[in-house]
């Protein structure tokens, strides 16, 4: 099984909001929290074992860079095994992206890669290391991209498809990205939404960007989790649960991070569109 | 290589150098977009690791120092947590903090501070451990140190000014000619605490955490005060369950 999580509407929780929910636990359908935050023990490796006895919980990873064309490192893939077994997780997410060269050097960020077949012969070896490590399938996040390489054999979509039928991995869709890539690098979404397994998508991801303009006219949007979602990705996220079905959605804030009850408030109109696909 | 993985090597290149000439295939906005999250992320982090710094330098000050220790120090993980524990010795190097002898220490307590939080459990070493250990031999035992524990040894007065910039902090007058070696370690609910050693006992400490035998850091602690006393510094390393481990040394 790819996750264990429930098909209803979950929030990224995060340091400003941990001691409240501690205290009052409140109704929340799942959480997720950033694995490496969690690395190796003392109080923060104690809080997630708390919160893993209210709450359905998604481990969501910034770090192994599964898309680097290096091997993942292999002091981080132990801590997260480590974690992995101190603490009881429904869902384990890292991004397809890369982070790091086969000389240890790192951009703590989460780079576009090529989407060539060698590259795919790499990037699954990663993935299934990483399966192989944690013993249990991962969820690849698809990417918000500021640039591509020029000459890809395929598209993400595919590319992640390449990687579910190679090494039995889920995906992470998150619905945000894909709309930033639909307006920064003219992503075809409905083709998008296509190619990829339907039986694969094993979570979802909402958040709000921010656009960022250039010295040389150009706009782009930045994928900073700063703001509520946009109506025009509520759209996109109707679509594909029309397409894909209810499945699991967090509501993902990461700066300028606002009361809880405004991430609730925002779980809720998910739950709403994903209860109006529920018999 | 292949040319992806060309491309993918430059990029990272271009993203941590930004002197680098951008290759036709990057985007100019696209690389700025990615540069820039690179040193932002790593001066943010240095920001909120390093508080006590922060706060002692002003904002201004620290991010032109955070910039510069940025520029000549790569990211070696994925974690973000590992990034930063170099500073302290960059800011020994770093001429414009000269006249602040006492930052560079200031900095390896922010950084063991921090490590510590985040460090493994381990059980801690119980005084039944060690009573049940022949005394003929107790001169040739070692002792390993809980992960989150750590003995630093300076001539500066650390735990005032670590005190002096806690948010409900009273201010008390910090007295800088007083030296404060201090252990550090956590405590039953995952808080790290700092006690300050007199100064024979911050040499055993830091002796035995150095590896050094309980004869050897006896000896040493002993030449600097003939009134060390052994026991009283032993109990309080137990008590408050710093160490983890006991062998005796072949």
């Amino acid at each position: 099984m790819l996750t264990s999580l429930p098909a209803c509407a979950g929030i990224g929780l995060r340091h400003p909001h941990y001691r409240q929910v501690l205290q009052h636990t409140p109704p929340l359908g799942w959480i997720e929290l950033h694995s490496e935050n969690f690395f190796d023990g003392g109080q923060p490796l104690a809080m997630l074992q708390t919160l893993a006895a209210h709450y359905p919980l998604s481990l969501h990873g910034v770090g192994l860079g599964p898309g680097s064309a290096a091997r993942p490192q292999r002091s981080h893939l132990a801590a997260l095994r480590r974690l992995l077994d101190a603490v009881p997780v429904a869902a384990v997410s890292e991004h397809l992206a890369g982070n790091h060269d086969a000389g240890g050097h790192f951009a703590n960020d989460l780079l576009p890669l090529p989407y060539t077949q060698a590259t795919l012969l790499q990037v699954a070896a990663n993935v299934a290391e990483i399966q192989d490590a944690i013993g249990r399938p991962l969820l690849l996040e698809n990417l918000s991209a500021y640039l591509h390489y020029p000459h890809n054999d395929m598209s993400e979509a595919e590319f992640l498809a390449e990687l579910v039928a190679r090494t039995g991995c889920g995906i992470l869709l998150d619905v945000n990205n894909l709309y930033v890539n639909q307006q920064n690098l003219s992503v075809d979404v409905a083709a998008f939404l296509a190619a990829l397994p339907a039986d694969a998508i094993g979570e979802i991801h909402l958040a709000g960007y921010s656009t960022r303009q250039f010295d040389d006219g150009s706009t782009l949007l930045v994928d900073t989790h700063s703001q509520p979602v946009y109506p025009a990705v509520w759209a996109l996220y109707r679509q594909v649960l029309a397409r894909f079905g209810p499945r699991p959605t967090l509501i993902e804030w990461d700066s300028d991070i606002p009361p809880l009850d405004t991430l609730q408030a925002e779980a809720a109109s998910a739950e709403a569109m994903l209860q109006e696909l529920r018999p | 290589m292949t040319a992806a993985g060309q491309w993918q090597q430059a990029l990272l290149d271009a993203i941590r150098d930004p002197q680098w000439q951008p290759d036709p295939d990057f985007p100019a906005a696209g690389l700025a977009v990615y540069r820039n999250n690179y040193r932002v992320g790593l001066m943010e982090w240095l920001a909120q690791l390093y508080p006590i710094c922060r706060q002692l330098l002003g904002e201004e000050f620290f991010t032109a120092l955070a910039r510069e220790f940025v520029r000549v120090t790569p990211s070696r993980s994925g974690n973000l947590h590992r990034y930063g524990g170099e500073l302290a010795g960059f800011i020994a190097g770093f001429a414009p903090c000269a006249g602040l002898p006492y930052l560079p220490d200031v900095a390896r307590l922010e950084w063991a501070l921090h490590r510590g939080y985040y460090a493994a459990d381990a059980a801690p070493l119980a005084a039944a451990n060690l009573a049940a250990i022949d005394p003929a031999s107790w001169g040739r035992l070692r002792f390993g140190f809980q992960p989150a524990a750590c003995v630093l040894a300076s001539n500066w007065p650390l735990a005032a000014i670590h005190a002096w910039h806690q948010p409900d902090s009273a201010r008390q007058p910090v007295d800088m000619q007083q030296p404060q070696p201090l252990l550090l370690y956590r405590d039953s609910v995952g808080d790290m605490q700092l006690t300050v050693l007199e100064y024979a006992a911050a040499a055993f400490c830091h002796a035995l955490y150095q590896g050094s035998t309980l004869e050897q850091a006896t000896t040493a602690a002993l030449a600097l005060d003939s009134g060390f006393d052994l026991q009283a510094t032993l109990l309080l390393l137990l008590r408050c369950g710093a160490l983890a481990t006991v062998e005796e040394a072949s």
